[in-house]
C-alpha cells in the first residue's frame, strides 16, 4: 500500500516537473508570454533588460527588441557617428508604443521623414518609459538619457504628466535639497529593493514564474472578483468621485521647467491643454512647444478614430492611424523648428 | 456563459452537486433551469426564442406521429421547417439578403435602406434549430419515436454543454439519454474531468493564444509583410481547430459528468489524406447532418454522376452559408465542394482512403504528401472563411505573390511551428490510441493528476491575465 502510494507521489512530482518544463518551453517559443523586461541598475534606477526581445499583447500587438543599451529599438552606440543628428525622445507609455511595431510607430517614420529632409542622417531614440511623469522622465534624463549627447530632446506630456507623483518606487526621485533641484538614489526602499531583486531572478528566467507575478499584480489590484465573477460582480466599494481633483501643479514641475536643456521641445501628446502657468514657463524659458492636439482632432474629424482598436473593441493608446499622423506632422513640425 | 471563464466553473460547481442530490424524476427540470441561466447569462432575452422553438418542435412532433395521413404529416413537418428555418432567416440572413439586394435594386431605382434593422444575432442559434429540425425529420421518416414529456424535450433542446456550439446531436442518440436521467459513472467522471481540462488547454493556451496574432494580423493585413500573412493563416487554421475541437471535448466532458454522451465532432482532420477524409474527421456533426438531411434528401448519388456533383456542391454551398450570412462563407463553401467534386472524379469508385498504417518508407512519403496537399487546400479555403471582406482575402493573395521580407520572419516561423507542433501532438496521442482521453492510458495515476494540474494551472493563468475571447463557432 505504501509502496503504491509512494509510487503515485513520485510519479505525481515527476509529471509536474517534466510538464512544467515543457509548458515554460511551449510558451516562449509560440511568445505566449514574455519575461520580464526590467532590470535594476544602482544609478538608473529600474531599467529595461539588454538585448531583450518581446512580443507582447495589448490593445494592439507588437514584436521588438531592448538593444544593448536597453532602449528600445536596433542596437545603437552611446557615442554619436558623425553626421547623424540624434534625436531622444522621452514620455510615457505612448512613446514606448507597445501596441503597433517599430516600423509603424511615430518615431520610424520621423526618421524617415527628416533625414529625407535632412541632408544630414537622423537617428531618433525612444526613451518612452510606461508611468513616467515629468519628474520620472527628468530623472532619466539626468541619469541616463544625457550620455547619448541626443542634439534635441523631446518631452512628450499631457497634463496629467505635471502632476509629478513619481510613483515607481525604483526610479530616482527629483526633490528640492538645499534649495536645489537634485536627483537623488538615495530614496529607494532597501526592503522593497531586496524583494525585488530576489524575484527578479525567478521572473526573468521563468514565464510560469513571470505568469504568476502578473497574477498576482492583477489580484492586488483588486482584480479577482471581477474576473471570477464576470455579470455577477457586483462592486460594493467602488470609490466616491472626488472632486478635489488639484489643479495647481506642484513647484516641482516648474523648477524642472527652469531647468530643460536648451535643446527641449516640449509636446503635449494629450487631449487637455497643459496649464496656463506651464505653458507661460515654456515661453519664458524659450523652450519651444507643439501640441498634437489639433492632428489628433482633425483624424477625429475624418472618421478615424486614432485611440480605438478595431480587435479589442477598446479605447487606448494610439493606433496606427494616430501614428502616421502624428509621425507626419512631427516630421514637418521639426523641419520648420530645425530650419528656423 | 463560456466554457473558458471562470464564472462557467463556478457555474458547474454548483450545478453538478444539486444535479446529483436532485431525485431522478425531478433531474430534467435541473438541467433546464441551469441550460436557461447559462443562455440567458449572454442575454437572458433570448430565452424565450429557445422556448419558442421547443413548444412548437415539440407540438409538431406530437401531432406528426399522431397524423395517419402523409398530406398532414407534411403540413406539420412544413410547419416545423417553416418556423426552424424563419428563425434562421429573420436573426441571421435577413441583413446578408438585404445587403445583397440593395446593389441590384438601386440599379432599378429601388432604395432599400428602410428595410435595414440592427438585428442580434442569437449566439448558437444555427446549432440549436437545425437539431431540433432532425428531431421532427426523423419522426416525418419514421426512424423516432416522440418523446411524451415536454421537460425531456425542453432537455434535449437546451442541453447547457452542446446548446450553443453543438456537437448538433441527434435525437435518437440524446433523447434516449435524458429520459433515462442517468448518474455518471467513475470512468465518466474520470474521463469528463480529462477531456475538460485538455479542451480548455487546447481552446486557451493554443486557439486563444494563437488567435491574439491572427485577429491582429487579420484586422489590417495591408500593414504586414508576407510572412507575416502567412503565419497568420497557418495559425488561424490551428486556432480555429484548437477553438472548435477544445469546445467540444469541453463540452463532452461536462456532458459525462452528467452522466451523457455526446458524439464525437473531430478525428484529428489535419491528418486527413483526401478532402473526403477531412470531411468524415472535421465537425463530423455538421457534415453528417448535412449528409443525412440535406444531400441524400437532394438525391445523395443515387441518381447519376451529374446530379451527385451537383448535390455535393448545393449541400456544400449551403454548409458555406450555415456557418454565416456572408459571401466568404459562401466562398468557403463553394471551394470545398469544387475540392470534393474534383476528388470524386479522380478517386473514381476506388474506397476513400480512412487513416493510415505504416508499410515502407514510400508509403510514409505518400502519406505525408497527402496529408500536406490536403492541408494546404484546406488552408487556401481558411483564408475565405477567415476574411472578414474580400478585400482583406485579395490583399493577402497578393501579398502572397508579391512577397514581402520581414524581420521578424524567423520569429513568425519558431511560432507558427510551436503552436503546429503541440497541436499535432495532441493529434497523434488521439490518433494512435484512438482515444481523445489518450492521457488515462497512462497506467500511473499520479502522472496522469501531474500532467492536468500544470495544464490546469496554464489554462487558469493565462484565462486570469486576459479577456476571455469567445469561441468562434459561437457566431454562428
Amino acid at each position: 500500500m505504501i509502496f503504491k502510494i509512494l509510487k503515485l507521489f513520485i510519479g505525481f512530482i515527476f509529471a509536474i516537473a517534466l510538464s512544467l518544463v515543457l509548458l515554460e518551453l511551449f510558451i516562449q517559443k509560440a511568445e505566449i508570454e514574455t519575461f520580464s523586461t526590467t532590470d535594476f541598475d544602482s544609478h538608473i534606477g529600474r531599467i529595461k533588460r539588454t538585448n531583450m526581445n518581446f512580443t507582447l499583447f495589448n490593445e494592439g500587438f507588437s514584436m521588438g527588441q531592448y538593444n544593448n543599451n536597453s532602449i528600445l529599438g536596433p542596437d545603437c552606440s552611446i557615442e554619436k557617428k558623425t553626421g547623424v543628428f540624434r534625436i531622444a525622445i522621452l514620455g510615457d507609455s505612448y512613446v514606448e508604443s507597445f501596441q503597433v511595431f517599430r516600423r509603424d510607430q511615430f518615431i520610424s517614420i520621423m526618421e524617415k521623414q527628416l533625414s529625407k529632409n535632412f541632408d544630414e542622417s537622423v537617428e531618433v531614440l525612444n526613451f518612452g518609459r510606461s508611468g513616467f511623469d515629468l519628474a520620472d522622465m527628468f530623472a532619466y534624463q539626468q541619469n541616463f538619457v544625457n550620455q547619448f549627447k541626443p542634439d534635441l530632446i523631446l518631452y512628450f506630456l499631457s497634463s496629467n504628466d505635471l502632476i509629478c507623483k513619481q510613483t515607481d518606487l525604483l526610479v530616482p526621485k527629483v526633490i528640492f535639497r538645499d534649495n536645489e533641484l537634485i536627483v537623488t538614489n538615495d530614496l529607494f526602499p532597501q526592503k522593497y529593493l531586496q524583494t525585488y531583486n530576489k524575484t527578479k531572478l525567478l521572473t526573468q528566467n521563468s514565464i510560469t514564474m513571470q505568469m504568476l507575478n502578473s497574477a498576482r499584480k492583477l489580484i492586488l489590484a483588486g482584480k479577482f472578483w471581477p474576473k471570477m465573477l464576470g455579470k455577477f460582480y457586483v462592486n460594493f466599494k467602488e470609490p466616491p468621485i472626488s472632486n478635489n481633483i488639484t489643479k495647481q501643479l506642484p513647484p516641482l514641475a516648474f523648477a524642472i521647467q527652469d531647468n530643460f536643456s536648451s535643446n527641449t521641445i516640449v509636446v503635449n501628446r494629450g487631449n487637455n491643454q497643459l496649464s496656463k502657468e506651464f505653458m507661460f514657463g515654456l515661453e519664458k524659458n524659450k523652450i519651444p512647444f507643439v501640441s498634437l492636439r489639433d492632428t489628433l482632432t482633425v483624424l477625429k474629424q475624418k472618421g478615424i478614430d486614432p485611440y480605438y482598436w478595431v480587435v479589442t473593441n477598446t479605447k487606448g493608446h494610439w493606433n496606427h492611424m494616430g501614428h502616421k499622423a502624428i509621425g507626419y506632422y512631427l516630421s514637418e513640425k521639426l523641419s520648420k523648428l530645425l530650419i528656423n | 456563459m463560456l466554457f473558458n471563464s471562470f464564472i462557467f466553473f463556478i457555474f458547474l460547481a454548483l450545478v453538478l452537486p444539486i444535479y446529483y442530490i436532485t431525485p431522478s424524476k425531478m433531474k430534467n427540470l435541473v438541467l433546464v433551469l441551469a441550460s436557461y441561466v447559462f443562455y440567458g447569462y449572454w442575454d437572458y432575452r433570448f430565452t424565450a426564442l429557445l422556448a419558442i422553438s421547443t413548444i412548437i418542435d415539440f407540438t409538431v412532433g406530437q401531432k406528426l406521429y399522431k397524423c395517419q395521413e402523409l398530406k398532414n404529416q407534411k403540413r406539420w413537418l412544413l410547419l416545423s421547417m417553416f418556423s426552424n428555418l424563419g428563425i434562421l432567416a429573420v436573426f441571421k440572413y435577413y441583413g446578408f439578403f438585404v445587403e445583397s439586394f440593395a446593389p441590384l435594386a438601386s440599379i432599378f431605382g429601388g432604395n432599400l435602406d428602410y428595410l435595414h434593422l440592427n438585428i442580434i444575432l442569437p449566439v448558437g442559434i444555427s446549432f440549436y434549430t437545425f437539431q431540433t429540425m432532425s428531431y421532427t425529420i426523423d419522426i416525418y421518416r419514421g426512424r423516432l419515436t416522440p418523446t411524451k414529456k415536454f421537460i425531456d424535450f425542453a432537455v434535449f433542446v437546451s442541453f447547457f454543454p452542446q446548446l450553443v456550439a453543438g456537437p448538433i446531436e441527434r435525437a435518437t442518440n440524446l433523447l434516449p439519454q435524458i429520459v433515462k436521467r442517468p448518474m455518471p459513472s467513475k470512468s465518466q467522471i474520470e474521463k469528463g474531468v480529462v477531456l475538460i481540462i485538455t479542451g480548455l488547454f487546447k481552446k486557451v493556451m493554443i486557439g486563444d493564444a494563437a488567435g491574439r496574432i491572427v485577429d491582429n494580423i487579420f484586422s489590417q493585413p495591408d500593414i504586414y509583410k508576407s510572412p507575416e500573412l502567412l503565419a497568420a493563416l497557418v495559425l488561424f487554421s490551428i486556432q480555429i481547430y484548437a477553438d472548435f475541437s477544445g469546445y467540444t471535448s469541453i463540452a463532452r466532458g461536462t456532458a459525462k459528468l452528467l452522466g451523457i454522451e455526446l458524439m464525437k465532432n473531430f478525428e484529428q482532420p489535419y491528418l486527413s489524406q483526401n478532402i473526403t477524409e477531412f470531411w468524415r474527421r472535421w465537425h463530423i456533426s455538421l457534415s453528417s447532418w448535412l449528409k443525412d438531411y440535406l444531400y441524400i434528401s437532394l438525391g445523395g448519388n443515387r441518381k447519376g454522376m451529374k446530379r451527385t456533383y451537383i448535390n455535393l456542391m448545393i449541400t456544400m454551398l449551403l454548409g458555406g452559408l450555415w456557418h454565416g450570412a456572408s459571401w466568404n462563407f459562401i466562398i468557403w463553401g463553394a471551394l470545398h465542394g469544387v475540392y470534393l467534386v474534383i476528388h470524386k472524379l479522380v478517386s473514381d469508385k476506388k474506397k476513400v482512403k480512412y487513416g493510415y498504417r505504416y508499410s515502407g518508407l514510400l508509403s510514409l512519403f505518400k502519406y505525408l504528401f497527402n496529408v500536406s496537399l490536403t492541408f494546404f487546400l484546406v488552408l487556401f479555403a481558411w483564408l475565405f472563411f477567415r476574411s472578414p471582406d474580400f478585400s482583406t482575402a485579395t490583399t493577402f493573395i497578393m501579398k502572397m505573390i508579391y512577397w514581402e521580407s520581414s524581420a521578424f520572419t524567423m520569429k513568425f516561423f519558431i511560432i507558427t511551428i510551436s503552436f503546429t507542433f503541440v497541436m499535432i501532438l495532441f493529434d497523434i496521442f488521439e490518433y494512435y490510441t484512438k482515444r481523445h482521453t489518450f492521457i488515462l492510458t497512462i497506467k500511473n495515476k499520479g502522472i496522469v493528476m501531474g500532467i492536468l494540474v500544470v495544464m490546469l494551472l496554464a489554462s487558469c493563468l493565462f484565462m486570469f491575465q486576459n479577456e476571455a475571447l469567445p469561441f468562434i463557432y459561437f457566431q454562428f
